[in-house]
């Protein structure tokens, strides 16, 4: 998992992927505070290859959150008002499934995190996501609900390859 | 910063200097369950001091964070929390800058993030990173062995 402020995340110690500075970039260069909610189609057909989702509801009690993976696409998650928590641990075989992978949707989910590390994601903040991250995000901080309006830049993991031909839909 | 677990990391996310492929090799290639202290990689660019010490009760941990080195953090065995925020304007010093030991420690931490960190398990700390290290489970302090990497900002910089 890679997690920071966008303000600073070319400050970071090491340089992210060509797809992922494009993703960043995107985040950094709207302000979706004037968007409408939905589904922005960003590279390849359809946006297959990059696109993203712009949310907005409330968090959640943490206990009732399942935490969840993805195989296909990197997260890129982005606060743009509200706060979070995040909940994160890496795959590991102690890990309980609770629905199993879905491929249309992307996604599995489990149990519960195993074992537990919480982030705060505030305004600004982003964090990167790949298929071995486990990840339990729209969790509520202190004891109410509160609105959140969240960016999810989905980056296919065929752009993240090596020696990928990143022109290819 | 950024945190994974060694053995699986190849780093598509991220486009990685040479510098820190060259410690994620020494990471991977050294035993060091009979290493101690400081051991010279790069001469004073890269280094690892290997350390091993029970972790403590959260009030005995500080927040800190450096300016001429990044750190590569490895844990080769206990587990131990380490939190995390960025550092923010207005966070409240409490010893200045050290440029000998290059560190600064703060009051308190805003917003932290708490990461349980697990043996195997690396975490990349850059001058916006501020982090308390050192903290027990709690209620289980375990005995830690730990190696910090110390990799010079400008030796990052290079391809």
């Amino acid at each position: 998992m890679i997690i920071g402020n966008i303000e600073r995340h070319k400050n970071e110690v090491a340089h992210y992927a060509p797809a992922l500075e494009r993703a960043l970039t995107y985040l950094q260069q709207h302000d979706f505070t004037k968007m409408e909610t939905g589904r922005y189609e960003l590279e390849g057909e359809g946006g297959c290859l990059m696109y993203a989702n712009l949310d907005r509801y409330e968090t959640k009690p943490v206990e009732i959150c399942h935490p969840e993976a993805h195989k296909r696409y990197v997260d890129v998650q982005y606060i743009v008002s509200g706060q979070e928590y995040l909940g994160w641990c890496m795959q590991n075989p102690d890990l309980k499934v609770y629905e199993e992978y879905d491929a249309e949707r992307d996604i599995m989910f489990y149990e519960k995190l195993v074992p537990e590390s919480v982030c705060v994601l505030k305004p600004g903040d982003f964090a990167i996501l790949e298929p071995r991250d486990v990840h339990r995000p729209c969790g509520m901080i202190g004891d109410k609900p509160e609105p959140v309006t969240k960016v999810v830049v989905k980056v296919c993991v065929d752009l993240l390859q090596e020696n990928c031909d990143c022109s290819k839909a | 910063m950024i945190i994974g677990k060694l053995e699986n990391y190849k780093g598509a996310v991220v486009r990685q200097p040479s510098a820190l492929l060259r410690a994620f090799e020494y990471l991977r290639q050294t035993d060091f369950t009979k290493l101690e202290g400081r051991q010279e990689i790069e001469g004073d660019r890269m280094f690892a001091k290997i350390l091993r010490y029970k972790a403590k009760p959260y009030e005995e941990c500080k927040a800190e964070t450096h300016e001429r080195y990044a750190d590569l953090l490895y844990l080769v065995k206990g587990e131990e929390l380490l939190r995390w925020c960025v550092l923010a304007p207005g966070m409240e010093v409490s010893e200045p800058y050290d440029a000998e030991k290059d560190i600064t420690f703060y009051k308190n931490m805003v917003n932290e993030s708490v990461l349980r960190l697990e043996a195997g398990h690396f975490l990349l700390l850059g001058p916006s990173d501020v982090h308390r290290p050192y903290e027990e489970i709690p209620g289980d302090p375990q005995d830690i062995i730990k190696v910090v990497m110390k990799i010079d900002l400008e030796l990052l910089a290079e391809a």
